[in-house]
């Protein structure tokens, strides 16, 4: 197994133990650099950054995030194979959220933040113009790096899902499509319903 | 050199049977016409996987170790071999 392989689907080679050992680590200092980097978990599959950003919130943004990824994904593993393993799904989710951390250094210094504050003004009220070019491109590199990122954690993810399911073929990809969808519209209903307690 | 039996006709892809029996002692030959068991119809690898699921005492975990595979990837391995016999039985009772 190459490298290549490695990164996009640990699951093939590495015991779900093993991958939990990373995972488990990974959600915890997932959840300080969200701290650090004033980021936001606010849903299944998001990232955003503000500031006001204490550890305690971070922990649970990140918890409620994986709480509702695994309650959709784990019934769409069992209607795909009922041998599916609760603790596959788990891994699955905790591994596959690592490239979303990586993500959070852009923000050092709050840089994405002050970026996105000078840039999008500009480009919505004063046109071409008055662009900064190393602002531009300064999110541009935000974006690519963003999108990488994002990209890489889907892989991890359908990989990670056919893997622990043995799905196969349009059923294993409608499933799939399906239960993004499903986690991302409760992880926002449960973030709207935490903030209101 | 590991000799293949193989399974399928290379020409048309359709099950082969036995037609010819030998005995190598005195040279008595049996003719007919006998389908292959279903798990001589399996690929070589499958054929391999089965072996040494049986001789491991048919622990899933203890295949993963050997192959250095995850568990999952090695249960879904025996789920596709399970389908595999499984059709052989259905067009072949």
């Amino acid at each position: 197994m190459n490298y290549f392989q490695q990164l996009t689907n640990p699951f093939v080679r590495y015991d779900s133990k093993l991958l939990l050992y990373l995972g488990i680590p990974a959600f915890f200092i997932g959840s300080i650099l969200a701290y650090w980097f004033h980021a936001r978990y606010d849903g299944a599959f998001d990232l955003h950054f503000s500031t006001g950003v204490n550890l305690s919130s971070a922990f649970t943004d990140n918890l409620i995030a994986v709480f509702s990824l695994g309650l959709i994904f784990l019934p769409a593993g069992k209607f795909l194979n009922k041998k599916t393993r609760w603790i596959d799904i788990l891994t699955v989710i905790l591994i596959a959220r690592l490239p979303l951390y990586l993500i959070t250094p852009v923000n050092i210094y709050d840089f994405t933040i002050h970026t996105t504050e000078q840039v999008l003004p500009l480009i919505v009220n004063e046109g071409p113009a008055q662009f900064q070019i190393s602002k531009i491109l300064g999110l541009a590199a935000i974006i690519m790096i963003t999108l990488f990122f994002i990209i890489w954690m889907f892989i991890l993810l359908f990989q990670g899902f056919k893997v622990a399911t043995n799905g196969k073929g349009m059923k294993l990809t409608g499933v799939f499509v399906i239960a993004v969808f499903l986690a991302e519209i409760v992880s926002h209903l449960l973030f709207a319903l935490i903030t209101k307690i | 050199m590991k000799r293949l039996l193989p399974s399928e006709c290379p020409s048309c892809a359709s099950p082969l049977v036995v037609s010819s029996l030998e005995c190598t002692h005195c040279g008595t030959v049996i003719n007919g016409r006998y389908p292959l068991p279903a798990l001589l119809r399996l690929s070589s690898s499958d054929q391999d996987f089965i072996f040494d699921f049986i001789l491991l005492g048919g622990s899933l975990k203890a295949m993963a170790k050997q192959l250095g595979n995850s568990y999952p990837t090695v249960r879904n391995k025996l789920d596709d071999i399970i389908e595999h016999l499984q059709s052989f039985q259905n067009t072949n009772p």
